[in-house]
């Protein structure tokens, strides 16, 4: 495939700090290749605001191979970008049209504060982890494998949640900002093995009792979460965690 | 009384008493319709149940349920609704949040966000409905009569048409959305569930509004 360029209009949400006011910028980028990475396009946008001595955009990123979770901001009111199943480091430039306006908007969330122009503090999302999903039984060193049996079944569905990156595109999507997917699938995940059983509900009930105390919302289940999610996560995670939490605030009395 | 406190203090816990109060609610939607559809019968029979409701232990069931389930219902999603507004933060998003990478049908996606709405408005409907047709006619002589005299004007038979338009939109979204939050998710039983939350919001709406329609149509005699 031979290599084309486009030229594509960028509306840019800067913000030089947290409690700093924020407004769009407006920038125009020719001779862009479809062949590169929507990052990529933003590493050329900020060379070229760095020769005109301007401050360049802010967003994160660490692999840009769509496995760290670091990346991701809205593209025209969608999480990671049009596509489903893609973080925004594995969105390419062929995606879209010369001439194509695209809206760069940092995730929106109180939990999640703006640090600089499309980068958010998600120090929520460790909160969560902290308050449970972790077991607290110290197993020494690594036990041999397959020690504890466990279904092909259940490992590859645990599997499915624990493929979470954590990247906060779930938060961004809902209309209620809510954590839900995330914390769901961390305790779903656990919630599927055998060594996640003696701490399930304790840790059911600590995580979303986390994720709501740091102000994510509720779900109301219009299942924007799942279709935002890179690794396209499931909102079934959500209901056994509902599941879960009841059993422990009323059947365990927890 | 300390589990209802320890599941109130939680949103989780109140999504779960939502769940709950709705199902309980479309429960009592269906016996709603069974009744209602008797005004189609010719003669006396629509007001001898409405005595025989009237004067069993039914009305009791149903008035106390309804005192306790509707205000739960109402009373906690505002309580969420508000939570969750808030949980967006100050500024909000400029792209317009309808853009979705979702596969579900659009009418899918839009009743997903729209029941809250819809709910306010069923509200309003309700208090109108109650006032009208239980409030105002505590003496239930001829109730047959009276709804067919009110529902003859358009303008009542439009505004019940709509009611069960919008009842059932609720139930669209409501019926599949309860069993996903008291914790029922399962591969081949949720779609299941789904196409039978579909069917009970095609019942209510196409149910409720036939009677209304009939009477402004066929101006049936009292
Ligand atoms: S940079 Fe690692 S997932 Fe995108």
């Amino acid at each position: 495939m031979s290599e084309s360029t486009i030229s594509v209009t960028l509306e840019v949400w800067r913000q030089p700090g947290t409690d700093a006011a924020g407004r769009f910028e407006t920038y125009q980028l020719d001779g862009v290749s479809t062949d590169s990475s929507f990052l990529e396009m933003l590493d050329m946008l900020n060379q070229k605001l760095l020769t005109e001595g301007k401050e360049p955009v802010a967003f994160e990123h660490d692999c840009r191979e769509g496995i760290c979770g670091s990346c991701g901001f809205v593209i025209n009111g969608n999480p990671h970008g049009p596509d489903r199943g893609t973080t925004v480091c594995q969105l390419h430039m062929r995606r879209f049209k010369s001439g194509a306006k695209l809206t760069l908007e940092p995730w929106r969330a109180k939990a999640f504060p703006v640090l600089r122009d499309l980068m958010v503090d998600r120090s929520a999302f460790d909160k969560i982890m902290a308050a449970g999903g972790y077991n607290s039984v110290n197993v020494g060193n690594a036990p041999d494998a397959n020690s504890i049996p466990i279904g092909q079944d259940a490992a590859s569905e645990a599997f499915d949640a624990a493929a979470c990156i954590g990247c906060g595109a779930c938060v961004a999507a809902c209309k209620n900002a809510s954590a839900n997917l995330f914390t769901s699938a961390k305790i779903g995940h656990l919630a599927m093995l055998p060594q996640g059983q003696p701490e399930r509900y304790t840790r059911t009930v600590a995580m979303l009792d986390m994720a709501e105390d740091l102000g994510f919302g509720a779900c109301s289940w219009t299942q924007e979460c799942e279709a935002a999610c890179p690794k396209e996560i499931s909102v079934k995670w959500i209901s056994r965690a509902q599941r879960d939490y009841v059993k422990g605030r009323v059947v365990k009395g927890i | 009384m300390s589990w209802l406190k320890r599941t109130l203090s939680s949103s989780s816990g109140r999504k779960w008493l939502v769940a709950l109060s709705g199902l309980g609610l479309i429960l009592f939607l269906v016996i709603h319709l069974l009744g209602n559809l008797q005004i189609f019968l010719p003669d006396e029979s629509f007001n001898e149940y409405a005595h025989h409701l009237h004067d069993g232990l039914l009305i009791v069931i149903g008035d106390v349920g309804l005192l306790v389930l509707f205000p739960l219902h109402i009373g906690l999603v505002i309580w969420l609704a508000r939570e969750n507004r808030k949980a967006r933060g100050a500024t909000g998003y400029k792209a317009p949040m309808t853009a979705t990478k979702q596969k579900r049908s659009f009418a899918r996606v839009l009743a997903s966000k729209t029941t809250l709405y819809i709910g306010l408005v069923l509200l309003v409907f309700v208090a109108i409905h109650v006032w009208q047709f239980r409030l105002h006619h505590s003496e239930i002589g001829n109730l047959r009569g009276a709804i067919l005299e009110t529902l003859a004007n358009p303008m009542w038979a439009i505004f019940y048409v709509l009611g069960s338009l919008a009842t059932g939109w609720h139930v669209f979204h409501g019926f599949q959305a309860a069993f996903r939050s008291l914790g029922f998710t399962h591969n081949r039983f949720t779609p299941a569930l789904v196409n039978l939350g579909t069917a009970l919001a095609l019942l209510f709406a196409i149910g409720f509004s036939s009677i209304a329609l009939w009477i402004v149509i066929a101006q049936p005699h009292i």
